[in-house]
């Protein structure tokens, strides 16, 4: 430990960090620790002037461990990284100290404590210094095929655009006929588009495309292997099974409509209806509008049906979200209907009308075209009267809460996309799923079609309600996400992962019981039954280190002897 | 009615000619933008730009909180030696 | 990737115009499928809007915690070069698919590999302007970091081409640069610029016939700025605290010598400029005094024979010698005489007109007065040198003679001429003497500077200037005309050289005063950068230009623009974000904490009379965000958001909006007709509505109005393409040929658009949208490769 040659640098952050802590006086105190060889400081470490620098002091000083004390890893954990390599140190080797996040700022009122503060944080990370070893990536070798589930409008535009990259899609699909709902549509908005031909046209290209295999009535029943290298077992037909290698799984298994339940607004009527199959309605015939065998002139639209829903001993489990497509698919039905008959009367029972971006023209026209829309308030639901002519009642709050009745041929209930129920799949994949009942995202934000699990991405409607072009643009983030991991050949995988001393291990499996991401597994070792690490699957979470009755467990890069010297490097300089 | 107030680039250039003026107010105690307006006889809007410069460049801060009409007290920062 | 025949053509495979979200997240997708890609940035930071948020919907992450991971990885992708501070100037499709981008990069006049970010360039700057990063929240510097997050973290000096008075000024002087050095109180550094340029600032100040004032703009509206008077100023203050000058000879030495013929004001300025740097410097004078035509041409009530003197003496307090009395007849002695060089300044010799004697004594610079007898003293050399028919001497552009150690300036040259230009003829032969001694070529363009600013926009942007009558008027007013005259005359007191210098309206925005310069560390500053330009080869173009905020200023009855307390959502971010411009949300116009704010959304959407009548989509979720942190750091005020319709559409979103209605955000359903002043509170507002759920109209007070701004596009892509224009849709964003099926899919086959360059969407949309350009530009890459069917 003695012998080592550790580099010293302590950031002054332009002052987010020497505005609170006394970077001289830390740099000097640890200029003699153990293992220190050189200890300088910065006005900001990740500047190209100040890594040209410690470059340089690396080859000068022949160092073999480097310590920053800077800001918080998130930030710059890979610039000095990557520095490290340039430089020729092993980049594991690299020991970052947050003296910023957790230091500076967090004591902006108390210099001396702030700077014995980062003085510990600072030893601590020599401590671990003096403890890291030189580690490697783990490299595995990826294939270039990928697994697609779901063959709706998502699933059918992603594997195209794989296939268009070079990267092979097995496209599966539960139901015999593949398409999905955009299948059964009739007039699409905002360009009136029909459904059906959407359909037709991706089949075709997908049945001429030779780097895509599409499978019908096929299910997944199996997923092993690592990121890059999955084998999948498929079930298709009835008990024929098959087994593939991919790369990474692409979901786009899609949303289930909202089911009204009987005494939701009527729905137990015959001339109570969704908004599907009111406009499979509008898709037959022409003319004035048939529907159960009458004419169809008064339609009353009530929107939010099974969607924004608010917790009530009717609704213990609400779908609180908003479904998104939905306001701008009935106004456009009612746009259609207008077009079949213009002296149907339509009157929208509303919420908040949310035709946002360039569908608020549909809205416009539907407007000009005639159609009435009254406001409800979510405490005040309209209610619907199937006894004799069927009549909504509802108390607009555009006309000051007035009570009004309208006397309609047909209501149309506006509803939703939820979740679509896939507990199998889930279980097979380890699908993380979110508050709403959708597959759940990294992040919302930034990361809105890869998952926590490696490999793994969503796209279209199972991670949110979307229209048919936004599940489009979707689906092709995800190709994009995926060609991304697949293009290069191989990825390069964190050592950061656990070891298991296997003289110590008794195979007591509380290990593996901790483990979400299935990366222990029982072997032989010298005659006895020993838990080991697979290295690929490992994601170095630390679950299993604790269970270990015998202590067998460690992290790479976190292990206990680097911990305990950390805290001890940190305790003796705080009791000084 | 309150004059219509003056081009922010035209009340931004002043700066260095207020700047002397606001430091000497400060010399003497904090003050608050109001106070510092009314001494000099400028609009608050105006001192409250002159001021924000001077305090994005290091040479005065805020003490403390907002007094109970919402007003922050400024001083001029302390040389460090 | 196999390589084929087009791709080893190629530069990079990609071009992506635009470093916002959709632009990095479209490079970084690229970029690990393994093409190359080339990001273009127009500003002097990646990052786009995103970075100038606060918090994000509907996480509430801090915008800049989840940009600045994004940023990095970008400037560091191993297959992702950022130029900044480039624009685009023309993209060509060629035949074969593949497209030629011609694009340039600004000068920052700030070396970034030097720079090291530490902002002291910023702190010393003396010139202040709006900070639209902040949108005109609060001032910042010329010499700039853009915000503290800039990927990459380097100053730049935003110069607005040069000032037409530093552009004018025939010796180089810069008087933008003192001006502003005296109204920021710096005097002592406003004599050391000058002095940088001439030692002769005493006499300029009584004899320039200052052709910086005439083009100064100021000189548009109630007279220019005075800025002889403000030299003057700076010169007797300095001469009077300073009668010796405080520097001594060089140290460092060099070891050539050079002789320079005549010590007028060419002369002189050569000497001091080759003096400084280290050069053995001897000025050969025929005549009794030094200083040529200032000793001998101007009457000493005008220039006093003190003055210049003193200025002579910062002359030869470098260790120059004067040799009066000295008449220099052959330039091969001089050679001779172990000199390396020879500057001659002669100048003409003077035959005392009538006319001369009782004017001023400033010669004209563009007439020769016929009859007037003035010859070149350059009789003596005309064997040795190349002569004009008129006696004049032959230079090239590099004011080189026929004789290559023999350099020339001044009256001798280029016949009568003003003192000035004389100086600038010295300090250029300097230059290219010292050129010429270190064996380099001799380049003109070496001199060449920026062009001058556009005065007419200038004039345009100080529209509503206030009145500020120069001194010399204000002197004027309220005495006799006789007085009146006198005062004007004299000498300006430092308050008035002060005031004088602030009426200054930066014109070029960067001064020129070098205290920059004289403050960075790292020596990063570098007045001589030029534009770079490049032709690049690429395979595919994706547009990813981003947005415009509607201006609302457009409606007039909401009051923004008048009433400071009326601001912007954008503003609002800034105000609410961590590097915020005040030290808390405060109010514009008094500094203080607001405790009831309102909110008025669809403004400049949803909107006719603007004529913009589409949704923009991240208004209501980004009003709501704005009411939930002002909620959290104002825990006693009162927010109020008047709506329309409440677009809480996308995961997540809804339960964001129920969140803010829980806290206790009103909202209220109805549209605002106009915002007005209180009368009784200065500085609140009053807002009139239609209460729809009480069906009145009403009023409400507040002290703080915050507009919800729409997304408007930016048109600055359209004219990119050469011989074709990309396809608009009716909304003038750029149009996608089959927005269902193909995102991102333009008129320009292989030209992709991502993000809000085509239409109005959040982030996270606009994450997809990239992630699908990206897709569909590797696609056609790789079907320019041939590799895929």
């Amino acid at each position: 430990m003695l012998n080592r040659r550790i580099g010293v640098f302590i950031c002054h952050c332009g002052g987010n960090i020497s505005d609170y802590v006394d970077v001289e006086e830390v740099r000097k105190s640890v200029e003699n620790s153990p293992g220190v060889v050189l200890s300088k400081k910065h006005m900001f470490t990740c500047s190209d002037a100040a890594q040209t620098e410690m470059m340089k002091d690396v080859l000068d000083e022949k160092l073999d461990g480097l310590v920053i004390a800077s800001c918080s890893p998130k930030l710059h954990l890979h610039t000095f990284r990557s520095m490290s390599e340039r430089a020729g140190l092993n980049p594991y080797r690299y020991v970052q100290v947050n003296i910023r996040e957790q230091c500076s700022w967090a004591h902006t009122d108390n210099m001396r404590g702030a700077t014995k503060k980062a003085i510990a944080l600072v030893e601590a990370g020599i401590a671990k210094s003096c403890l890291m070893p030189s580690l490697s990536t783990i490299r595995v070798e990826t294939v270039p095929k990928a697994l697609i589930i779901g063959a709706g409008i998502a699933g059918l535009r992603s594997a195209l655009s794989l296939a268009r990259l070079g990267i092979h899609a097995y496209l599966i699909e539960r139901e015999e006929q593949p398409g999905g709902w955009v299948g059964n549509l009739g007039e699409l908005f905002p360009q009136g588009k029909k459904g059906p031909s959407l359909i037709d046209s991706l089949l075709e290209q997908v049945r001429r495309e030779e780097g895509i295999t599409l499978f019908t009535g096929t299910e997944l029943l199996e997923k092993s292997g690592n990121i890059g290298n999955f084998t999948v077992k498929l079930k298709t037909g009835q008990s024929d099974t098959i087994s593939l290698n991919v790369g990474a799984i692409i979901v786009t298994t899609g949303f289930d409509t909202y089911a009204p339940q009987k005494t939701e607004y009527g729905f137990n009527d015959t001339n109570v209806i969704t908004l599907a199959e009111y406009e499979r309605c509008l898709q037959e015939g022409t003319g004035e509008i048939q529907y159960n065998g009458h004419t169809v002139k008064r339609v009353a639209y009530i929107y939010c049906v099974g969607s924004r829903q608010k917790t009530s001993e009717s609704c213990p489990s609400p779908n609180t979200q908003c479904s998104r497509y939905c306001c701008t698919s009935a106004i456009h039905a009612a746009i259609l209907t207008h077009k079949r008959d213009a002296t149907v009367g339509q009157y929208h029972l509303y919420r908040d009308i949310r035709t946002y971006g360039k569908y608020e023209l549909l809205y416009d026209e539907a407007l000009n075209l005639g159609s009435i829309f009254l406001r409800f308030d979510a405490a005040t639901p309209p209610t619907v009267h199937t006894d004799g002519q069927l009549r909504v009642n509802v108390h607009d709050t555009l006309t000051r809460g007035e009570e009004i009745e309208i006397d309609a041929d047909l209501v149309v209930l506006v509803t939703g996309m939820v979740p679509r129920e896939n507990k199998k799949l889930v279980n097979i994949l380890k699908l993380p799923i979110g508050k709403d009942g959708f597959f759940n995202e990294i992040h919302p934000k930034l990361r809105p079609v890869e998952t926590v699990i490696d490999g793994v991405f969503i796209a279209g409607t199972c991670q949110s309600p979307k229209t048919i072009s936004e599940s489009v643009a979707s689906a092709l983030s995800a190709v994009s996400k995926t060609a991304g991991l697949l293009k290069r050949g191989y990825v390069e995988l964190e050592p950061l992962v656990a070891m298991v001393d296997a003289d110590r291990c008794v195979w007591c499996d509380e290990c593996t019981k901790a483990c979400p991401y299935g990366a222990i597994q029982k072997v032989e070792h010298n005659g006895k039954e020993v838990a080991e690490i697979i290295p690929v699957l490992c994601k170095g979470e630390g679950a299993c280190v604790p269970v270990c009755p015998k202590d067998a467990l460690d992290v790479e890069g976190y292990t206990d002897h680097q911990i305990t010297a950390m805290i001890d490097a940190f305790s003796k300089e705080m009791a000084k | 009615m309150t004059p219509l107030q003056r081009d922010l680039t035209e009340i931004m250039r002043d700066e260095m000619i207020m700047r002397d003026e606001i430091t000497k107010l400060l010399t003497s105690e904090p003050h608050t933008v109001p106070e510092i307006a009314e001494a000099l006889k400028v609009p608050t809007t105006e001192a409250l730009l002159w001021l924000t410069a001077m305090r994005r460049y290091g040479l005065v801060e805020e003490v403390g909180r907002a007094d109970a009409n919402g007003y922050f007290k400024y001083t001029l920062v302390k040389e460090e030696n | 990737m196999l390589p084929t025949d087009i791709s080893q053509e190629l530069d990079y495979d990609i071009c992506i115009v635009g470093a916002g979200i959709a632009g990095m997240e479209s490079a970084l997708n690229l970029g690990d499928m393994g093409y190359r890609v080339l990001l273009v940035e127009k500003e002097a930071s990646i990052g786009g809007k995103m970075i100038l948020l606060s918090k994000v919907f509907p996480t509430l992450d801090c915008a800049s915690c989840i940009s600045t991971p994004k940023m990095a990885s970008a400037a560091h992708h191993p297959n992702v070069t950022i130029m900044v501070y480039s624009e685009i100037d023309e993209i060509e499709r060629k035949e074969n698919g593949t497209f030629g981008v011609q694009m340039h990069q600004k000068p920052t006049y700030v070396d970034p590999n030097a720079c090291i970010g530490c902002g002291q360039c910023e702190t010393a700057c003396t010139v202040a302007i709006p900070d639209e990063f902040n949108f005109n929240l609060d001032a910042r510097r010329v010499a700039h970091i853009p915000f503290p997050q800039a990927v990459p973290k380097k100053a730049i000096l935003q110069r607005n081409g040069q000032s037409p008075c530093n552009h004018t000024c025939p010796a180089g002087v810069k008087p933008h640069g003192y001006t502003s050095l005296v109204r920021a109180g710096l005097h002592d550094a406003a004599f050391e610029l000058h002095l940088e340029t001439t030692p002769l600032i005493g006499s300029l100040s009584r004899a320039c016939y200052a052709p910086c004032e005439k083009e100064c703009t100021r000189g548009e509206f109630e007279g220019s700025v005075q800025i002889r008077a403000i030299k003057r100023f700076i010169a007797d203050r300095y001469y009077e605290l300073n009668s010796e000058p405080n520097y001594g000879p060089v140290k460092e030495r060099k070891d050539k010598r050079i002789a320079i013929v005549g010590a007028g004001p060419a002369g002189l300025n050569a000497a001091f400029q080759l003096a400084r740097k280290g050069y053995d410097v001897t000025i050969f004078e025929a005549e009794e005094k030094a200083g040529g035509t200032m000793q001998y041409g101007i009457p000493d009530v005008r220039l006093p024979k003190d003055v210049l003197e003193r200025d002579i003496k910062n002359v030869t307090a470098l260790g120059v010698s004067i040799r009066t009395n000295t008449k220099v007849e052959s330039l091969e002695k001089l050679k001779q005489d172990g000199f390396d060089a020879v500057f001659l300044g002669l100048g003409c010799s003077r035959t005392r007109s009538k006319r001369e004697e009782s004017a001023d004594g400033t010669t004209s610079v563009k007439t020769k007065a016929p009859g007037r007898v003035r010859s070149p003293n350059t009789t003596p050399f005309a064997d040795e040198i190349k002569l004009a028919a008129n006696g004049v001497i032959e230079i090239n552009k590099t004011l080189q003679t026929s004789l290559p150690y023999v350099f020339a300036g001044g009256d001798a040259v280029t016949g009568p001429l003003t003192i000035t230009a004389a100086i600038g003829q010295g300090n250029q032969a300097a230059y290219f003497i010292e050129q010429f001694l270190q064996g380099h070529p001799l380049n003109a363009a070496d001199l060449k500077e920026l062009e001058c600013t556009d005065k007419l926009a200038v004039i345009a942007r100080e529209a509503r200037l206030s009145t500020r009558k120069p001194t010399k008027l204000l002197k004027r007013e309220n005495v006799s005309k006789e007085e009146g005259r006198k005062a004007a005359k004299l000498p300006l007191t430092e308050e008035e050289a002060r005031y004088s210098a602030n009426r200054c309206l930066d014109c070029g925005n960067c001064s020129e005063c070098h205290q920059c310069v004289s403050v960075c560390p790292s020596n990063a500053i570098d007045f001589s950068m030029q534009p770079i330009h490049h032709q690049i080869k690429v395979g595919s173009v994706i547009i990813a230009t981003g947005f415009e905020l509607f201006d609302a200023h457009r409606k007039p009855t909401f009051g923004f623009g008048k009433y400071p307390n009326v601001v912007t959502a954008m503003q609002m971010d800034r105000l609410l974000s961590p590097t915020r411009p005040f030290n808390s949300v405060l109010r514009p116009s008094d500094g203080k904490e607001p405790d009831n704010i309102a909110f008025v959304l669809c403004v400049g959407s949803r909107d006719s009379q603007v004529d913009h009548r589409l949704c923009s989509r991240v208004c209501c979720m980004y009003t709501a965000k704005q009411a939930q942190l002002i909620m959290g750091s104002l825990p006693l005020a009162d927010v109020t958001i008047y709506y329309i319709d409440i677009r809480a559409f996308g995961k997540g979103y809804d339960e964001f909006y129920e969140q803010a209605k829980g806290m206790g955000v009103d909202f209220v359903h109805g549209k605002v007709a106009d915002i007005t002043e209180s009368s009784e509170d200065e500085g609140n507002l009053v807002v009139r509505f239609e209460n729809l759920t009480e069906g009145k109209i009403e009023k409400r007070e507040h002290d703080l109005v915050v507009l919800s701004v729409g997304l408007l596009p930016n048109t600055s892509a359209q004219g990119m393409f050469r011989g074709t224009s990309i396809e608009a849709d009716n909304f003038r964003y750029i149009k996608e040929m089959d927005e269902d099926m193909e995102p991102g899919v333009t008129s320009i086959d292989g030209v992709f658009v991502a993000g809000a360059a085509n239409a109005a969407r959040d982030i996270p949309d606009t994450i997809l949208h990239s992630g699908a350009a990206a897709v569909q530009a590797a696609a056609y890459i790789e079907n320019l490769k041939g590799l895929v069917c």
